[in-house]
């Protein structure tokens, strides 16, 4: 521990952030929220959880109605919890890597991968950091996601994901790893949100935690879609989306290539999420971020911003996933001419267009959209137009959305100081390493902005400490 | 049961872009834009004569590109006549009114009794996929009216909705107000034979 030291905070995204910190990020926030914007309505952070309470209805259901069919026909991806289709693709991952198929046991997964991950490190130094940009590649605007990569490289990078960042810093303590490891695990997760105060959050940041039937449709969309005029707005067969649909929820190995069309992955992609039993941004915040829209324009931003770090990370890793995508879509709306002159044609689905066709979808507090729930329609209109320019914001603002502020990583790291002094070092050793090993380029948003945090004596407890912002 | 208000109610179903708003709004304001926008839902009024009163035609534009099962049983149960709008540039827009026809058939029972009219928009296309005979083959099946239309050139449409009046015996309505024309009507002397009811 050095005394002295100063890191320069600046904007981060927030997959970078550890399980702690985006937790303590969701109080950070709501506090944030409450004191500096007025959106006239009760706001609480979503819980993160619904388990398996729709589930079992819907084992119950299937049991009854389908008592010929095989008991296994719940289906692991429409339908349930989101934190079930990520629980249910792990599961299914496990299942299909043949790498670890015999593995059941978390633990054992978990040693096996360790062992993966540090041969790797030794072999090529470099690996690591590449492993770790994997992670993050598909969230980065403007660079195609690589979809052959992905496939072809084993999936125990993939997985490597999880928190390679961290591995160089901690491969000295390999229980300690481990157990940070087992700790990302979403289901452990859901457990340790209870206990909120609980010190054993993970310091790595949480894996992934996008479906993969959206992230296999995102890819498939951004790859074969961008051209289709109307994309999202123009039908589907009914017959092949079901299909798709069902293989999937069989927890099939599903590829989805040029035979495949793109109206149908298009429908496949706004059914999981109109069937998601609660909303991507979920009921709890409907109101608050309908309400956004009641701010002056220059706050809605910040405040839409604020509401969504209250989501639970799979809800905004999925988000995050999903307006990747649709920022895409929206850049190739307009015609176009190629570097050979060649007219390319547009697909008309410009971010206005996008949002009214997924705002419905995102944000809405019907309990289920197949039970029978009457919405007066004229009610509903005025409401409509907030959710659809809510999610237009959304997508315009995609890239500056999921990066949290240097101000915000403060507020973290300094309640992380009154609760848990010891990470906090190791937390900015970290993110100063990262800095290193990932130079930004200096025209890249976020360096204009800095705030420093400066730890004058970084004495085991951390008590006296200034931080300073620098403008 | 279809509350019991001088409103007639005529909803408007159709995969998406397939030019929905496009006819209504053509009927409706007599405009036609060339632009591509989804819509979400809405609701336009016009008065007309029944009976030998007057009430109030409201035409319900839904969404074509997102369907919430609950809020389609909502506008079909509301609704006194239908609209079934698909593109004759595209098969699968067909394809996809056929739930919706089964959804009116279940909710309404008797279909006989409920003015529908299909609709076969952008007649104005060259890049033909259905069929002018492919149409009355489905209206045919689901005992229904049948129509060529194009918003944009403005043909069949005012016609369109005049026979979806028509087709509902219980009441005589007309888009004219006691024998006077408003602007909008005065096409409809033009175009009359277009129009089959089957």
């Amino acid at each position: 521990i050095v005394s002295g030291r100063s890191v320069g905070l600046k904007p981060v995204p927030l997959q970078s952030l550890s399980e702690l910190e985006r937790v303590r990020l969701q109080d950070v926030a709501l506090r944030r929220l409450l004191q500096d914007h007025d959106l006239s309505c009760h706001i609480t952070i979503p819980k993160y959880d619904h388990k398996h309470k729709k589930s079992l209805r819907q084992k119950l259901d299937s049991l009854s109605k389908e008592k010929s069919k095989d008991k296994e026909t719940m289906p692991q991806a429409f339908g349930i919890p989101l934190s079930q289709v990520i629980s249910n693709d792990r599961t299914h991952k496990q299942r299909h890597d043949p790498l670890r198929g015999e593995h059941s046991d978390p633990s054992e997964l978990m040693l096996s991968f360790l062992h993966l991950t540090s041969n790797f490190k030794r072999a090529n130094k470099e690996l690591s950091s590449s492993n770790s940009s994997l992670s993050s590649t598909s969230e980065t605007p403007n660079e195609s996601p690589l979809p052959s990569t992905a496939d072809t490289a084993p999936r125990t990078h993939r997985r490597g994901g999880v928190s390679v960042d961290c591995i160089t810093d901690l491969d000295d303590n390999q229980s300690r790893l481990l157990e940070a490891l087992q700790l990302s695990l979403p289901v452990e997760a859901a457990e340790k949100r209870k206990k909120r105060q609980d010190k054993k959050l993970s310091l790595n940041p949480i894996y992934r935690q996008v479906p993969r039937v959206v992230d296999l449709c995102c890819q498939y969309l951004e790859k074969y879609g961008l051209q289709t005029v109307g994309i999202f707005r123009v039908g589907s067969s009914k017959k092949r989306v079901r299909q798709l649909r069902e293989e999937f929820d069989q927890g099939w190995e599903v590829h989805l290539d040029e035979e495949h069309c793109v109206h149908d992955v298009a429908a496949l992609l706004k059914e999981f999420l109109r069937d998601m039993p609660d909303p991507l941004l979920t009921r709890e915040l409907y109101t608050a971020f309908i309400n956004t829209i009641l701010l002056d324009y220059s706050d809605q931003e910040s405040a839409i911003q604020l509401l969504m770090f209250l989501l639970p990370p799979c809800n905004s890793d999925t988000l995050q996933r999903l307006l990747c995508l649709l920022s895409t879509v929206a850049m190739h709306a307009d015609d176009s001419i190629d570097k050979e002159g060649h007219e390319i044609t547009g697909n008309k689905m410009t971010s206005l267009n996008l949002a009214t066709i997924f705002g419905p979808n995102l944000l809405h507090k019907q309990k289920n959209s197949d039970k029978e729930f009457v919405v007066e329609s004229f009610a509903r209109a005025e409401e409509s137009s907030a959710i659809i320019s809510v999610v237009q914001r959304m997508i315009n603002t995609y890239e500056t959305l999921f990066m949290v502020p240097a101000d915000l990583q403060n507020e973290v790291l300094m309640s992380l100081l009154e609760t848990d002094p010891d990470v906090v070092d190791y937390l900015l050793r970290r993110k100063k390493t990262t800095a290193h090993s990932q130079p930004l380029s200096p025209h890249s948003q976020g360096i204009s902005n800095p705030k420093v945090l400066h730890l004058e004596k970084a004495l085991p407890h951390f008590q006296q400490i200034k931080v300073m912002h620098i403008y | 049961m279809p509350e019991q208000s001088n409103d007639y109610r005529v909803v408007v179903f159709g995969a998406g872009g397939v030019g929905k708003s496009s006819l209504v709004l053509r009927f409706v304001k007599g405009t036609f834009r060339d632009t591509y926008i989804p819509t979400v839902e809405d609701t336009y009024r016009q008065v007309i004569s029944c009976d030998k009163s007057v009430c109030t035609l409201q035409i319900t534009d839904t969404t074509g590109s997102h369907q919430f099962p609950a809020m389609q049983r909502l506008s079909i149960s509301k609704g006194h006549a239908f609209i079934l709008v698909y593109s004759i540039t595209s098969k699968q827009s067909l394809e996809e009114l056929k739930p919706i026809y089964q959804q009116v058939l279940a909710i309404k029972g008797n279909v006989e009794a409920i003015p529908i009219m299909l609709v076969g928009n952008k007649s104005d296309e060259t890049q033909r996929e259905v069929e002018t005979k492919d149409g009355e083959a489905q209206a045919n099946q689901w005992k229904c009216a049948f129509m060529e239309t194009s918003a944009k050139t403005n043909h069949n449409v005012t016609e369109l909705f005049q026979e979806l009046l028509n087709l509902d015996k219980k009441r005589n309505m007309s888009l004219n107000i006691d024998g006077k024309r408003s602007g909008k009507q005065s096409r409809a002397e033009r175009l009359k034979g277009k129009c089959s009811v089957m």
